[in-house]
């Protein structure tokens, strides 16, 4: 229940509803419906669906190295990416866009170098 | 180190092209007990593969230890996340993992390097032989044939067990059930069935896939080894979804072993699939469907169970001969507590499949073995791919044991019987002892009917009924030995011709004859 009040909500601010007046909409339809009890859990659903929308539309970007991100940055045309770091890379990068992932990464290359080398 | 080595390395180097393209991938957001809630993957399909993605953060050399991919089964959509079952090592997973979508429906391996193999339920070698080198991937899940594609079953299955070729027919592409309270023989029966195929001509026997499920593996282990002892592993293929794999495996291993079948059904052979037992693969089922947050029916199990067992079992055909004329018979096999055929998963099997082999505990216990009861036991389409031969010798058989089985119930109470009464509980009582067999020995048709010619026709009513197991046995030896025209005429003619009857009765009394010791 709490989660289709936390989508109204949701919709309500996107649609560009202030979201303080949104919140005072969802209070009253509560009270008036007798589940004003349900207001807390409807503010925790609400926080997870923007944390994840947040992560729906995060992109990311990961490089081997500091120092490697321009030249993955041009490559991947992720150019308002979050950088990250990871080593285990080698070289190369990956991107996370919107729920999809492209592996650049000199691991993964190499990885799919030595499982087809090793199977008889 | 080895030059070969390097240059494999070398050509793969030479021959790599990056992947490219976007994958989609998602995050594990919740796992336990073998389920995974997954965050992201929104283009996900239902019984979509995905696999958990472990080499993040993990050093190159760590990463290529690693113990193989660890796959994944999605069998729920929901509104914002989409939940699968992990296919091995639930320990693997990690709350955050990556999941990348692999864009294809689970399938299996088959072919005939898959022969005298045995294999887990995702069609892996288990048995240290090293991997298949180039197998047809086969889909796990797949529509069954159509009624255009199919034809009727009119060949014989021989299960080599005398009680059932005689009385319980059953059929190439047909669902005999076997069903039975535990240790009542309801794997010997399927066991010897496989054996039995030996006698059959290399070019129509069928091959078998037996498929364990939730066994002991010293089990699984002592049928390979009796299959091995029998020459009947080489044309054998044993999926092992055994107690200890997860729930999602012994779910799956029935669909393996049919889509392994399906191979050969399809280049036109005769394939034999014994579910062992599905039973327990119910109770897979339940537990993945209650983690998975189904909601539950009758005895806690889903309102799917039905059409669980029903496109199983559905797959089982004797194709049209625009199809190649293949068939894939199906031996499930139910285990029933306290011998109740009423249960909910019994019902369910007995009303998909088309008959069904009822085993007792209490014959069992008074040394009828196989312990079939015959009036319970029934087969719908079978007796059309009976041999005439056997229909000549076994016809009335299955009614005279049942009015034995309810004269011997009388017999109990009544101190005075009547001449016919009590030759009539003779004949049945020999009867029994005529389809008393030992496991491991399934007997070749044409011996099976020359046997039922002699019990039939009375030739063991004035033998004690101790010396009955005895008498039979001489009884084929001496046909074989000097009658063996006859047997060869069965196994080619597949009947029993005037001649070869008059040549048997003829037999009959020179055995009474050479054999006077045994009818004392």
């Amino acid at each position: 229940m709490e989660k289709a009040y936390a989508q109204a909500l949701w919709e309500l601010i996107q649609k560009g509803e202030k979201p303080k007046e949104a919140v005072t909409k969802i209070q009253t339809a509560l009270a008036q419906r007798g589940r004003a009890a349900l207001m807390p859990a409807v503010g925790r659903a609400f926080e997870r669906l923007a944390q994840r929308e947040a992560q729906k539309n995060r992109s990311v970007l990961v490089v081997a190295r500091k120092g490697d991100e321009a030249n993955a940055r041009k490559e991947s045309a992720a150019h308002d990416a979050e950088i990250k770091v990871d080593e285990s890379l080698i070289g190369g990068w990956q991107l996370f866009d919107r729920g999809q992932m492209r592996d650049e990464s000199w691991k993964s290359a190499l990885l799919s170098i030595y499982n087809a080398s090793t199977r008889t | 180190m080895d030059s070969s080595i390097v240059e494999k390395i070398v050509k793969e180097i030479e021959g790599y092209a990056p992947k490219g393209g976007h994958t989609n991938v998602g995050r594990i957001t919740a796992v336990g007990d073998g389920v995974v809630a997954i965050d992201g993957l929104e283009k996900a399909v239902m019984s979509e593969v995905v696999e958990f993605e472990e080499t993040a953060g993990k050093s190159l050399e760590d990463s290529m230890h690693g113990e193989g991919k660890l796959l994944g089964l999605i069998l729920n959509l929901e509104e914002d996340s989409v939940r699968a079952v992990i296919l091995g090592d639930t320990a693997r997973v990690k709350e955050g993992m990556v999941v990348k979508s692999t864009g294809t429906v689970l399938s299996v391996p088959s072919g005939d390097e898959l022969l005298g193999r045995v294999v887990n339920a995702l069609g892996e070698p288990v048995d240290g032989k090293g991997p298949f080198k180039k197998p047809t991937m086969m889909p796990v899940e797949r529509e069954s044939y159509g009624v255009i594609d199919r034809k009727a079953v009119t060949t014989p299955l021989q299960t080599g067990i005398k009680a059932i070729d005689a009385m319980i027919p059953i059929g190439r592409g047909q669902r005999e059930l076997i069903i039975g309270d535990r240790s009542t023989g309801k794997t010997t029966v399927a066991i010897d069935t496989i054996i039995n195929q030996k006698y059959e001509p290399a070019d129509k026997r069928p091959i078998c896939v037996y498929v364990a499920i939730g066994q002991k593996e010293s089990k699984t282990a002592r049928i390979m080894q009796q299959l091995k002892d029998n020459d009947a592993f080489a044309y054998t293929v044993i999926v092992d979804a055994p107690a200890s794999a997860p729930a999602a495996l012994q779910y799956l291993a029935p669909f393996s072993g049919v889509a392994i079948g399906e191979y050969f059904m399809d280049r036109g052979q005769d394939v034999l699939v014994i579910y062992d037992d599905l039973s327990k693969q119910a109770v897979a089922y339940r537990q993945l469907s209650l983690l998975l947050r189904r909601p539950p029916g009758r005895e806690a199990y889903p309102g799917d169970i039905f059409y669980l067992h029903s496109r199983l079992l559905e797959r089982s055909a004797r194709l049209s001969d625009a199809k190649g004329g293949g068939s894939l018979t199906a031996l499930p096999i139910i285990e029933t507590q306290e011998g109740d055929i009423s249960g909910y998963i019994p019902t369910n099997v007995i009303s998909i499949t088309d008959g069904q082999i009822f085993l007792e505990g209490g014959l069992f216990n008074k040394g009828v073995r196989p312990a079939i009861n015959v009036g319970d036991s029934v087969s719908r389409v079978g007796s059309a791919a009976q041999t005439k031969a056997m229909k000549s010798v076994a016809g009335t058989l299955k009614l005279e044991l049942a009015q034995f089985r309810e004269l011997e119930a009388f017999m109990q109470f009544a101190s005075d019987l009547d001449k016919a009464t009590a030759d009539r509980i003779a004949s049945g009582q020999r009867m029994v002892e005529v389809l008393k067999q030992k496991n491991g020995s399934p007997m070749p048709v044409e011996q099976q009917v020359i046997d039922l010619f002699a019990a039939v026709n009375k030739l063991f009513i004035e033998v004690p009924l101790a010396k009955v197991k005895q008498a039979e046995a001489q009884w084929i030896e001496f046909i074989n030995a000097g009658y063996s025209e006859v047997l060869e005429d069965i196994k080619k003619t597949g009947a029993v011709s005037d001649d070869s009857k008059k040549e048997l009765t003829r037999a009959m009394e020179a055995f009474r004859g050479a054999h006077g010791e045994l009818f004392a």
